[in-house]
């Protein structure tokens, strides 16, 4: 699944380079090191170079051989994959780095993600997926499984609002969202005013609808956000 | 048992205002009197012979030329191995009308006869003093004092006296009318009841405090202050009036002092602490008090343990002792900076100052006064109150040392409370990453294996149902779902790796995946501050509270809001399901308990508001320092 473009490539993907593109690999465990090795053999214009079984080991690698690839587990004794790739792209800017792990918990895939991953594959699926998440990287993508895709519950990033959208909102509307602001159930809305749970819900669709928020979290979210103008109106 | 300090202060105070009411009460009948009693102590002239030489006809008739010299009062009269005679001759007038009773104050005098000689008539034979019976005593409540005939003022004659001392006692002759006498009587049984009660006061209410606290401070003074009083009182006539009717041949005062004093040793050491602050001086005074405590009652029982002739000499010495003792140790406590030192210098310096009057009284070197007669009763009930008000001070110093003790108990105890959960913790964090390396690993591979021979299989060849090839890789992922979810409930990985908000969010993502609950999460960014310890704290006690609202709330919504606030990081979770009475199920299901216990280890703060039907809010907070 393609999430977004990588801007800028530093290098122009080619099927047929002079030189194979260098891989480290870590893991922490030998027999998963030796299956991606074992998939990787027949993939062309790639070589695993480096093995690592600690992120510690990973890392002091990763400063020394410059590897144009890194194939990271999350978790590793020491330094765990995250904490490898914070700090590896200070030591090797060019570096891709692609996680591999049998985590499949969004949270890991947007941390990932935040600290600049350009790959992250599910250990389930790496058999089947790693070719394409290669071809991916190579060419500039981001590559996430696709098991990952049907849980992928964005970061709730709230959009921006335009404040005036306050004003689309009819009073009732505005009561009910300013309820949400105030950390009160629909329940308690609905008794608060008087009015039925089933309203409250409608209400709420309403709202969301009219300020073009999507997302379950981004109703609390944005009633919070604008708590004291809620109240003030 | 602790016990308000205030209450036991003011109760002595209370006690020590009530005896000095009581004494000026007593001492003020005294000074009612404004004629009585007539000083005669200058009128008598004073004699030496050595004991049993010299009869009393003898001396009547002159003959044995004793050299009688005029007495010039004060003097202290005592000649060891000497009978004292005292004469006084006189002619009508001498004696003051009405004089019915004459004094000589003190009970120091072993054995005193008079003969009165009334011109042209009998002669009037008394004898009293310590060793007569107490029966035939002529003035009975008395320390010593003999009858007047009726009439004397009018007649001339002699009053000869023969006194046997062994001990300094100055002179005085006091001449008392019957009514006067008898108010004056009165009042010294009063006085000694004010002394007595004053002093069963200190000791009930010390004792109570002694068996209250389980202090042995406390009965080391009780011990004091009933073996000192005691030791008083062997100078008054109350023995002979209730246990030697006889008349006591033996006097126990030294061995009872000896015991007193080994007690105050034994209160002082206990009272400062000494033994652990200085063992040397601890050691010195405990051997002295225990070899005083031998040897007075070697005096006591007459044992041969030192040469009778050195046995009061060594005792008086050790008690002196003992006394400079108490003394020096309180006051070098008391300028070291304890406070509760003061009570005991000041009452030492008491007894002691009391005791020096009364013996400055004894040789003579005051005159006679009352007060000076019963010094030693008003300095030994003046210690008994000033240690009462050291030992109510006390009951602040243990009570303050008590909740030092429970307070570092229950620190200990929520020490090792902590230090448990972080083992349990890390122990969890162990299993979890094992279950998730070992078998959702060893799954994996499995998995990954049989995917790779479906994959060289033509379609169709792998069987199909329950025994078919993609049904076991099916099966498989079942398994590692299963081990992955168990994984993270026994420790939340993601807390160390992308922090409490995540985790937290996690939980709730997890717990109401496949529910028809709807949940919001608005987590603000946790501070930098928040210790390790307290994230997994409150992430436990989170995944708690969610678990409760999956379990028994039935609610359809769940909100939970996490931020910072001052310098804490505070979590509500609340929900719309059914709610409980906080009140009526206690802490005692839900886990609630043990959520609240939890947080309250780490110092946070925990509370739960709900009502049946009304939902359930759970408030909990760490702060952050």
């Amino acid at each position: 699944m393609l999430i977004e473009r990588f801007p800028a490539a530093p290098y122009t993907a080619g099927t047929v380079s002079a030189e194979p593109k260098s891989i480290l690999v870590a893991d922490d465990h030998p027999i998963f090191r030796q299956g991606l090795k074992q998939i990787i053999a027949p993939l062309e214009g790639l070589a695993v170079v480096a093995e690592a079984e600690s992120g510690d080991s990973a890392l002091a690698q990763i400063r020394y051989l410059k590897p144009d690839y890194a194939i990271l587990d999350l978790a590793m004794p020491g330094m765990d994959g995250l904490k490898v790739l914070e700090q590896a792209h200070a030591l090797h800017p060019a570096l891709k780095v692609i996680i591999v792990t049998s985590y499949d918990d969004p949270a890991y895939l947007e941390r990932a993600l935040d600290l600049g991953a350009a790959a992250y594959v599910v250990k389930d699926s790496a058999g089947e997926n790693i070719a394409d998440c290669f071809a991916a990287v190579a060419a500039g993508e981001i590559y996430v499984s696709p098991s990952m895709g049907s849980r992928t519950a964005l970061k709730p990033t709230l959009d921006p609002v335009d404040a005036a959208a306050l004003d689309s909102l009819t009073p009732t509307e505005r009561t009910v969202l300013a309820g949400v602001a105030n950390f009160h159930t629909s329940k308690e809305i609905a008794r608060d005013m008087d009015i039925s749970y089933r309203t409250v819900q409608n209400h709420r669709a309403n709202i969301a609808e009219k300020l073009h928020l999507k997302g379950r979290h981004q109703l609390v979210r944005f009633a919070r956000a604008n708590r004291a103008a809620l109240e003030s109106g | 048992m602790m016990i308000n300090t205030h209450i036991c202060r003011w109760v002595a105070v209370l006690a020590i205002a009530l005896v000095l009411v009581l004494a000026g009460a007593v001492a003020h009948a005294q000074g009612d009197e404004t004629a009585w009693p007539v000083a005669l102590g200058e009128r008598f002239e004073v004699a030496w012979a050595p004991y049993g030489e010299v009869s009393a006809e003898q001396v009547f008739a002159d003959t044995a030329d004793l050299g009688f010299q005029p007495l010039a009062l004060p003097s202290q009269l005592t000649r060891s191995g000497n009978d004292l005679w005292l004469r006084m001759r006189f002619e009508p007038g001498d004696w003051p009308e009405d004089a019915r009773v004459l004094e000589f104050p003190g009970h120091l005098y072993n054995d005193v006869t008079t003969w009165l000689k009334v011109e042209g008539g009998l002669i009037h034979f008394q004898r009293t003093g310590r060793q007569a019976s107490f029966s035939g005593r002529p003035v009975r409540h008395a320390d010593v004092a003999i009858n007047l005939p009726e009439g004397l003022s009018s007649q001339s004659g002699m009053l000869l006296v023969r006194m046997w001392v062994g001990v300094p006692v100055p002179f005085a002759a006091k001449a008392w009318s019957e009514p006067a006498w008898q108010r004056h009587a009165f009042n010294q049984r009063a006085w000694m009841g004010v002394f007595l009660g004053g002093v069963l006061v200190l000791l009930v209410y010390n004792l109570f405090f002694g068996l209250v606290l389980r202090d042995r401070a406390y009965f080391y003074y009780v011990g004091y202050l009933a073996a000192l009083t005691v030791s008083v009182l062997s100078y008054t006539s109350l023995p002979e009036e209730y246990l030697f009717t006889g008349g006591s041949r033996r006097v126990f005062t030294l061995p009872l002092a000896s015991v007193a004093v080994f007690f105050a040793v034994m209160f002082v050491n206990a009272f400062l602490d000494i033994r652990r602050r200085q063992p040397l001086a601890w050691q010195l005074s405990t051997a002295v008090a225990v070899l005083l405590l031998v040897f007075g009652a070697a005096l006591a029982l007459r044992l041969p343990l030192i040469p009778t002739a050195l046995s009061g000499n060594v005792v008086h010495a050790c008690l002196l002792l003992g006394g400079l003792y108490f003394l020096v140790a309180s006051l070098l406590s008391w300028f070291q900076g304890r406070r509760e030192a003061r009570f005991l210098a000041q009452s030492m310096l008491v007894l002691l100052v009391c005791l020096a009057a009364y013996l400055a009284y004894t040789y003579a070197l005051l005159p006679y006064h009352p007060l000076l007669l019963h010094a030693v009763e008003i300095g030994a009930l003046a210690e008994g109150m000033l240690l009462s008000l050291a030992l109510a001070d006390r009951v602040r110093v243990i009570n303050q040392q008590r909740e030092a003790a429970e307070r570092a108990a229950m620190d200990a105890q929520r020490f090792y409370a902590r230090k448990l959960l972080l083992a349990q913790e890390a122990d969890r964090e162990r299993f979890s990453g094992a279950l998730h390396d070992t078998i959702g690993h060893g799954m994996l591979v499995l998995k990954q294996n049989l995917e790779k021979i479906a994959a060289g299989l033509a379609p169709g060849q792998g069987g199909s149902g329950p025994t078919g090839l993609r049904e076991q890789i099916d099966y498989c992922t079942e398994i590692l779902d299963d081990v992955r979810g168990m994984s993270h409930d026994l420790h939340p990985h993601q807390l160390r790796r992308l922090g409490l908000a995540t985790a937290m969010r996690t939980t709730m993502e997890r717990a109401f995946a496949n529910t028809d609950v709807e949940w919001n999460a608005e987590i603000g960014p946790v501070p930098e501050g928040l210790s390790d310890e307290r994230q997994i704290t409150l992430y436990r006690v989170t995944q708690e509270c969610v678990n409760n609202v999956l379990k028994h709330a039935g609610a359809s919504e769940v909100i939970l809001l996490a931020e910072s606030s001052g310098d804490a990081y505070n979590v509500r979770i609340k929900d719309d399901g059914e709610g409980f009475a906080p009140e009526r199920t206690g802490d005692a299901g839900l886990g609630l308990a043990g959520m609240r216990e939890r947080i309250r280890l780490f110092g946070g703060r925990f509370e739960i508001h709900s009502a049946p039907g009304e939902g359930t809010e759970v408030r909990f907070g760490m702060p952050l320092a």
